[in-house]
């Protein structure tokens, strides 16, 4: 019944795609109505801020709609290709402001978790990997967020940013080992 | 499965996918378990962030600038093609007939204009000998406008002429106004039609946001002249609103079908325009005025709920449309609460009856608000998007002094809904709008018909009234 229901949504979001390919602003509507929060969450992972995350949204949906005509349906999801625009501009974004570091800005959580010390550590640890993250290379922080936070199989992400799957575990061992050696080198000079 | 990368993904896969533990997968690798250990803890304390959600008012406020980018960026390129495709290849297509016709056209434009005739007859009256001279010279430019998107724009500046000539009359030969009244009927009956039966669905659509915008525009002229005349003359003049109204419903109730969020945002334009008129009417003590407002805003709020339901049925996500339609209702009733108490207790019950608020003594100060999305502040962004889309809302008693003095005219009017509108010539028609010639347009089975029209048609010339066939393609 679900697989069904989920068989059913992909044929709607299938029938939004092309009808916006081919020019339908309405359907193109209702994509953005469907992943706007998504991409608003992963843009504001990594700016960490309110203003920039809206701006920065609102860019992906407008380059979309430029490219739509571009698009071609693949392995990976719709969403796959808005988080590679994502991606793309939130690169332009550090490119064009490089005296601005958005590393130290804080997420602030809404988790309604009612223990304070668990949410404290939680949050520092959150941030504090989020920190490194943002200090990856670029391929790999998109294969670690694409991965770990918007929970995309490694066949989608490959299908996405147009690379082999075996490439992608490799990427992704390297994003782990760069990690731990941040992560070490920070250990160490606390 | 032999190298560090493969088995590290595979890993954490596994569990992820709870199929496997970190223990499990270390106890399965023994002679990797050094390399794998660190990695794998760094990659499974890595979680979805905490749930950071856009604003409703971001996402309202994001769609409506998406939507307007992409109608005005198609606007740019139609307007490129139609240069190429009437200036090139649909002349030629036309041949040497329309050729002739247009040198006619302007032999006699000229020679109309060198004998003065035209120029004098411009200012010209409904009822005036050189009246018929003046609307010779319009059919001459409907004659000289080759492409569809202008002859809409022609037939709205036209409509707006009529009103113009409405606003006259009604202080200089309030006994004729009816016959601007006629006038103006036709003039927006050709618009629709143009509009409507368009082969090109872009240009169909197009045509009928221009035409919805200039009688949003119309209505609130109209309400102006209403107020500057006496109470005799006011029929007349309601009549004409009337035409405006269901001209509207109309046009909306097509756009719904391909733009429900934009119909429905210029819905709520018109009823906020009702009730700051209402408000402002009360403040006057016009009392006859305020509730008459009131019922038309009544008839809008109904109109709003009917063309809501159009993408819920056809099964679309309706988010941003609930969302609007709560902001609107929250709003609308801030604006109720000021007119309490200026009219009769009967007037608001039964608007908060339509509205679906419960109704409770209006005696008391307290009237119950409907809920309220506190992320929004809906007056403002209401406005926002009358400021970005082109329809602006009425300021309470700020009515233009002179028709035609109008913030806005067609030529900014226009914003494209969608580029796959319904079929043209399938819009229902509202009753009493007639159609340009038979078969033009089919009327709908007396589905939103105005407040004060009583179901009973206009006096302009006969509609169809077939229920047609809808065959408005030519």
């Amino acid at each position: 019944m679900q697989e069904e229901r989920d068989t059913e949504a992909t044929a709607d979001i299938d029938r939004l795609i092309d009808g916006a390919i081919s020019g339908n602003a309405a359907d193109f509507g209702r994509l953005y109505d469907l992943y706007v929060e998504r991409v608003y969450r992963h843009i504001y992972y990594r700016v960490g801020n309110t203003k920039d995350a809206e701006d920065l949204t609102q860019q992906v949906f407008l380059r979309a709609w430029n490219a739509i005509s571009r698009y071609k349906k693949t392995a990976s999801p719709f969403l796959a290709w808005l988080m590679r625009i994502s991606h793309n501009l939130v690169i332009d974004f550090y490119r064009l402001k490089k005296d601005v570091t958005y590393l130290d800005s804080e997420l602030m959580s809404k988790d309604s978790d009612s223990n304070p010390e668990r949410l404290a550590e939680e949050h520092f640890n959150q941030q504090q990997l989020r920190k490194i993250i943002l200090q990856l290379p670029e391929e790999q922080q998109q294969v670690i967020l694409m991965s770990f936070i918007e929970g995309f199989s490694y066949a989608e992400i490959a299908d996405s940013l147009g690379k082999k799957e075996g490439n992608i575990r490799v990427i992704l061992h390297r994003a782990l080992k760069k990690m731990r050696q941040i992560l070490e080198l920070e250990n160490f000079s606390d | 499965m032999k190298n560090i990368e493969d088995i590290l993904a595979r890993c954490i896969e596994d569990i992820k996918a709870r199929r496997s533990t970190l223990e499990g997968c270390l106890a399965r690798y023994p002679s990797m378990c050094s390399q794998l250990e660190p990695l794998l803890r760094i990659a499974l304390s890595i979680k979805e962030p905490p749930s950071f959600k856009p604003t409703n008012d971001f996402k309202n406020r994001a769609r409506v600038q998406l939507m307007d980018y992409i109608h005005d960026k198609r606007n740019v390129k139609k307007s490129w093609r139609d240069f190429h495709i009437s200036g090139i290849r649909q002349s030629w297509c036309a041949g040497w007939l329309k050729a002739a016709t247009i040198v006619i056209a302007i032999i006699l434009v000229i020679s109309a204009l060198g004998t003065g005739t035209a120029y004098a007859s411009m200012d010209s009256l409904p009822g005036d000998a050189l009246y018929s001279v003046k609307i010779g010279t319009e059919q001459v430019r409907r004659w000289l406008t080759a492409n569809d998107i202008t002859r809409i724009e022609l037939e709205l500046t036209l409509t707006d002429t009529r009103v113009e000539e409405i606003g006259v009359l009604a202080n200089k030969n309030p006994e004729r106004i009816t016959l601007a009244v006629k006038g103006y009927e036709k003039n927006l009956t050709t618009a629709i039609n143009r509009a409507a039966n368009n082969r090109d669905r872009d240009i169909s659509a197009e045509g009928l946001e221009m035409v919805a915008l200039a009688a949003l525009k119309h209505i609130s002229i109209i309400d102006g002249i209403i107020d500057s005349v006496k109470v005799a003359e006011k029929e007349s003049l309601r009549q004409a609103e009337r035409i405006a109204l269901r001209t509207q419903f109309r046009v909306l109730r097509a756009l719904a079908g391909e733009d429900p969020v934009r119909a429905i945002e210029m819905n709520i334009v018109a009823m906020q325009n009702r009730l700051n008129r209402a408000n402002a009417a009360a403040d006057k003590g016009d009392l006859i005025e305020a509730e008459n407002t009131l019922e038309q805003f009544k008839e809008m709020y109904r109109f709003s709920e009917e063309i809501s339901r159009i993408p819920k049925e056809s099964g679309h996500d309706t988010t941003a449309i609930d969302a609007l339609n709560a902001q609107a209702k929250s709003a609308h009733f801030e604006i109720i609460k000021n007119i309490y108490g200026k009219v009769s207790d009967e007037a608001i019950a039964s608007v908060k009856q339509v509205m679906g608020i419960p109704v409770e003594d209006n005696a008391k100060e307290n009237i119950r608000q409907p809920e309220k999305d506190t992320d929004n502040n809906i007056p403002g962004q209401t406005d926002q998007h009358s400021k970005e889309s082109g329809i602006v809302p009425d300021e309470p008693g700020n009515v233009p002094d002179e028709p035609g003095n109008t913030p806005e005219g067609p030529d900014n009017a226009p914003e494209e809904p969608s580029n796959n509108p319904d079929e043209p010539g399938n819009i229902p028609e509202e009753p009493g709008v007639p159609p340009e010639g038979p078969g033009e347009l089919p009327e709908s089975p007396g589905t939103g018909s105005p407040p004060g029209s009583s179901g009973s048609p206009p006096d302009g010339p006969p509609g169809n009234g077939s229920g047609g066939s809808g065959n408005g393609k030519s």
